[in-house]
């Protein structure tokens, strides 16, 4: 209907005032235009210096409804205002948003401190445009204070130290005014220089210790943080140097941040997750970035938020861990208006705790469609090789449980994968049912190049997948990877990342995973020299000579898969060692383990190379696979001791592992 | 008067003479003042990032195209008569395309720069945004800032206002344009000036003033033969109502019919409309002239009019009744003030200022208010100024707004 504004109403068009105009047409002076907050690629982010700087937002050159992450874009609109002037909206309740949606979340966020300007509609068109005039409290959103909230148990000191120092190594932690606070156990950061690095214990309750009380440690460390801005940690997480640069760079106008995680290596970890809908969370799966559904919800492993809005809803005590408190918070903060953003750019560390951290999350390609994680969603069948050119579209390979990255595009012969842009695969196999005792592989056709340059290594969930086997076939060559064997039996998905060492990449042209390679039997025969070819994962080793490896560090090991074992036997590994003594010891001494378990101490005074026996208990060969890992006292380095020769810092140097099964002694 | 050899040119669009016809009378208005200061005036037009010059025979025709218009229909699009007889209408003879002006595009001869001329005149401000050389021009005319207010949500006028959002933000970089590049800034009407000092803040070197495009004398003297129509028929005594462009949403269409079929119930109205249709679509004009002569009133469309048809009728009808929801300046109301005819009409944007009858002010959202003004001038229960005291306040306005000239160079 008609209506002209009065000289009052139209104030919020005055010169003196300045508007945010979202595109690239702003009808009059005054007006900042821009489309960063529809830019996915920025998580619908704008220059942080601007927001809270406007008096008016207008969304009317593009359409809301027609957003699929309008709640983020929402978010952001209502940040460049910081809650007081005019905010206009055009959407077409359709498709992505209806009005109680979107009224819901504006009145939510404000406090109920919203109120028509003007709502106009129009016979001929189902678009809306409302004008609100907001006067909610501005916010108080900052990094200058910080507090690093870190939920412990007490069983691994070392995490502790570890969260603890990478706070310290932060670029320009010395220019906010910081803390870390630990909630756990008496005694629980008494290992942690204190003073040193602002560390204080926050005890945790006595109660229900068992249980994992983790709501209750995480709303005592907000109660107790001195910070604007909170950051609460589960002990696997660390922060990369660049964590606060970045930070800033996104800017403190935030309610609640989801961080990208990465681990050591580089493999993404779940942080864009959803559940299957609001409440149910029966099956959960991770978006791409930039992508959004409604059931998302923040990972609990890690959250920057302020701390004043987790002081106004607070985590839930009726919930333990492992009961998804995460989603039943998100829930609750959507309540109270506040969504949780994303960013690509913040990114954190994460050590790989459980084999099916990863695989649980059901991954997805990018859709136009909201998202819903579900256990009955389209799987891959196994053994059948899919082919990455131009003709098979993302969309089909979604739907025979193959999942790209958005910014994927094949090219007639192939996916094109370089060292500068490796994206993931994600495979979701239908796993037969009666196979307990799962052996996985996954061969890729791989075109053109020399690909043993090219293709140096597969990972699959986080772990390292051994190459087991090539062959050719014309232009391609079929590289043959075992996945390791806990994943293989715990997981619904296989994420597959590829690492190049060749600037110019090679071309992947088809994939297919099979299930049930050749089993492994006693006895195994483990070289580490560099024409064995066994399945095997290698940590801590320099690179393969003709003889074996060399250890670098303190530690390193050596995994491989192993058949069943009879419960009355035990296995007796022998190693062909030949040890570096340093000049300062005479010696080198090495403690054994098996699966991190200690079993032996090993002393060397002769550099000659030699055996060395260990047995190890069947209840230590888990998941199929044998691991024994070497922690070296005096690893040190020729070129330091004598001022020439090799610069590694060398510990032992195994020729081979050789495992046979025997008898326990006591049966 | 002979060419003094002083040039002016006038910077326009290709097809400017097909499209807005506002813009059009608002260039032939400017192009005989110059002529009659002595000036000799060239066209050009944006092409490819510069100024393209018109060849002269081209812009002769142009000029005899826009000057006065005689072409066009003079038999009703639609009347009540015919309807109810159960004819059938005749519809706007496509050959009139034959008879289009040109597109000036097809007929370039070069190019020039500005600076080459004694005046060089922007007619409109959208042009601005088309790879127009930064080169420094006299004049340029700004109409209204209604698309600028639509978009910014400051008004509705019941059609969907953000699809004009492209067209509003062509203004704006028009009008950035103008502030950088324009000595004289020539806005239609005072209240077109305030609304566009309200927004932009033009500097020191840069006037803003008001000047009406529109020569009370040449009009009446282009037009002096025309003689008086008379009523279509159908209703015996009828009070003959001009509707100008009425079929627009922003003309206020919808008000307009609810009042004049709510007042045929009680007196016999001759309606009698002129202009083209700009309802949106899916909106039908026989639906509104269904609605207009339910009660009896006898309504007349001329679609496509000749002005010298549009004249006739100002000479003929008893009132205009334009209640615009907002205008630039509502030339329809001088026009027909210049033939002493009075117009109804709402008092804000420029109509308040260009209307010399107060009594006649109606709220144009009110379609009540409307037939009550209506109402009011057909009973003479309030004082009205018509005839040639009205068109003595029409010529004392338009000498009063006419600055145009004085800023021309000597």
């Amino acid at each position: 209907m008609t209506d002209l504004l009065s000289a009052d109403e139209l104030g919020f068009l005055d010169p003196s005032k300045l508007n945010y105009w979202v595109g690239s047409t702003p009808p009059l002076p005054g007006f900042v235009s821009s489309l960063d907050v529809l830019d996915s690629n920025t998580d619908f982010r704008v220059d942080p210096d601007l927001h809270g700087s406007f008096d008016g937002v207008f969304f009317v050159e593009h359409d809301l409804g027609q957003v699929k992450q309008w709640r983020l874009v929402l978010d952001e609109l209502l940040h460049l205002t910081n809650g007081t002037g005019t905010l206009v909206i055009r959407y077409y309740p359709y498709r992505y948003v209806n009005s109680h949606e979107l009224l819901t979340a504006i009145d939510a966020w404000t406090g109920g401190r919203a109120e028509v300007l003007f709502s106009r509609r129009w016979a001929d068109d189902r678009s809306k445009v409302i004008g609100l005039r907001l006067s909610a409290e501005p916010r108080r959103r900052s990094l200058d204070s910080l507090t690093f909230g870190l939920v412990a148990d007490g069983r691994f000191p070392e995490r502790i130290t570890r969260f603890v120092d990478s706070v310290m190594l932060m670029d320009g932690i010395d220019e906010v005014d910081y803390e870390v606070l630990v909630c756990g156990p008496a005694g629980a950061v008494d290992h942690i220089d204190q003073k040193l690095t602002r560390t204080r214990l926050v005890e945790q309750s006595s109660r229900f210790a068992d249980l994992g009380w983790i709501t209750n440690k995480k709303n005592r460390l907000v109660a107790a943080a001195a910070g604007d801005t909170v950051v609460l940690a589960h002990d696997r997480y660390s922060f990369t140097p660049g964590f606060l640069t970045n930070l800033k760079e996104f800017g403190p106008d935030f309610d609640v941040l989801v961080p990208a995680q990465r681990t050591v290596e580089g493999f993404r970890y779940p942080a864009r997750v959803a559940s299957t809908d609001l409440w149910n969370i029966a099956s959960v799966g991770e978006l791409q970035p930039g992508d959004y559904t409604p059931s998302m919800y923040v990972n609990g492993g890690i959250m920057i938020a302020s701390t004043e809005v987790l002081r106004a809803t607070r985590f839930n005590e009726l919930l333990f861990w492992a009961e998804a408190e995460d989603v039943e918070l998100t829930r609750r903060l959507a309540n109270a208006g506040v969504v949780a953003r994303f960013s690509e750019s913040v990114v954190v560390l994460t050590d790989l705790t459980r084999s099916d951290q990863v695989s649980v999350f059901q991954r997805f390609p990018y859709s136009p469609e909201y998202l819903t994680p579900d256990l009955l969603g389209p799987k891959y069948l196994v053994g059948t090789t899919l082919s990455f050119t131009s003709a098979s579209r993302a969309e089909w390979l979604a739907d025979h449980g193959v999942t790209l990255p958005q910014a994927w595009h094949a090219q007639p012969d192939g996916l094109h994968w370089s060292a500068t842009r490796s994206p993931e695969i994600s495979v979701r196999p239908r796993v037969p049912e009666g196979v307990a005792d799962r052996r996985w592989s996954l061969t890729l056709g791989v075109r053109g190049g020399r690909h043993d340059v090219a293709l140096t290594e597969a990972w699959v969930n986080g772990r390292r997948a051994p190459l087991v086997g090539t062959s050719s076939r014309g232009q391609v060559t079929d590289l043959t990877f075992a996945i390791p064997d806990d994943l293989a039996n715990d997981s619904d998905t296989f994420n597959v990342q590829l690492t190049s060492a060749d600037p110019a990449g090679f071309v992947l042209a088809t994939l297919r995973l099979d299930l049930d390679l050749e089993r492994a039997s006693f006895p195994l025969e483990v070289s580490l020299s560099e024409t064995f070819t066994q399945p095997s994962e290698l940590v801590g080793w320099s690179h393969a000579e003709a003889w074996g490896r060399w250890s670098v560090g303190e530690r390193a090991s050596v995994a491989v898969p192993a058949p069943p074992i009879a419960p009355d036997h035990d296995v007796l590994v022998t190693a062909e060692i030949q040890p570096h003594l340093p000049a300062g010891t005479g010696e080198q001494r090495v403690v054994v383990n098996a699966a991190g378990v200690p079993l032996e101490i090993w002393t060397f005074t002769e550099a000659h190379l030699q055996k060395r026996t260990l047995t190890v208990p069947a209840s230590l060969v888990t998941r199929g696979w044998l691991e024994i890992g070497f922690e070296i006292a005096w690893p040190s380095a020729p070129l330091d001791e004598t001022g020439s020769g090799d610069h590694r810092r060398l510990g032992i140097a195994l020729h081979s592992l050789t495992a046979r099964e025997i008898r326990q002694a006591r049966a | 008067m002979k060419p003094s050899g002083r040039r002016a040119l006038l910077v326009v669009e290709p097809r400017f003479a097909q499209e807005h016809v506002g813009v059009r009378r608002v260039i032939v208005d400017y192009w005989e003042r110059l002529l009659a200061r002595g000036f000799e005036v060239e066209l050009a037009v944006v092409h490819q990032g510069v100024l393209a010059l018109v060849d002269a025979e081209a812009a002769a025709r142009t000029r005899i195209d826009i000057s006065r218009r005689s072409s066009g229909m003079t038999s009703p699009a639609w009347s009540t008569a015919t309807a109810r007889a159960g004819h059938a209408h005749p519809t706007l003879a496509p050959s009139l395309a034959a008879e289009q002006p040109l597109d000036l595009s097809t007929a370039l001869v070069g190019w020039v720069r500005a600076a080459d001329f004694d005046v060089s005149l922007l007619s409109n401000p959208w042009l601005c945004d088309q790879l127009m050389p930064s080169e420094r021009f006299t004049h340029g005319v700004v109409y209204d800032l209604v698309p600028n207010l639509l978009a910014a949500q400051a008004m509705d006028f019941g059609t969907p206002n953000w699809p004009v959002t492209g067209f509003a933000h062509s203004h704006h970089r028009g009008y950035e344009f103008f502030l950088d590049h324009v000595d004289t800034i020539l806005c239609i009407s005072t209240s077109t000036r305030d609304d566009f000092l309200r927004y932009y803040e033009p500097d020191e070197g840069t006037a803003v003033v008001v000047d009406v495009p529109f020569d009370l004398d040449r009009f009446l003297a282009d037009y002096r033969d025309v003689e008086t129509v008379d009523a279509p028929g159908g209703v015996a005594g009828a009070a003959r109502i001009l509707l100008v462009n009425v079929l627009d949403p922003r003309k206020n269409i919808e008000q307009v019919t609810r009042a004049l079929s709510d007042l045929s119930r009680t007196r016999p109205l001759s309606i009698e409309i002129v202009g083209n249709s700009r309802l949106s679509p899916g909106h039908a004009p026989e639906d509104y002239f269904e609605r207009l002569s339910e009660n009896g009133a006898a309504v007349t469309w001329y679609r496509g009019a000749s002005d010298e048809l549009l004249v006739a009728l100002y000479r003929s009808c008893d009132v205009l009744l334009f209640p615009s929801l907002y205008e630039g300046l509502g030339l329809p109301i001088l026009e027909a003030q210049s033939f002493g005819l009075p117009a109804i009409s709402g008092s804000g944007s420029s109509l308040g200022q260009i209307n010399f009858n107060p009594s006649l002010f109606v709220e144009p959202t009110d379609a009540k208010d409307v037939a009550r003004g209506v109402t009011a001038f057909l009973d003479k229960t309030a004082p009205i100024v018509s005839g040639p005291e009205l068109v003595a306040a029409n010529r004392a306005f338009l000498e009063a707004h006419h600055t145009f000239e004085a800023s021309l160079p000597d």
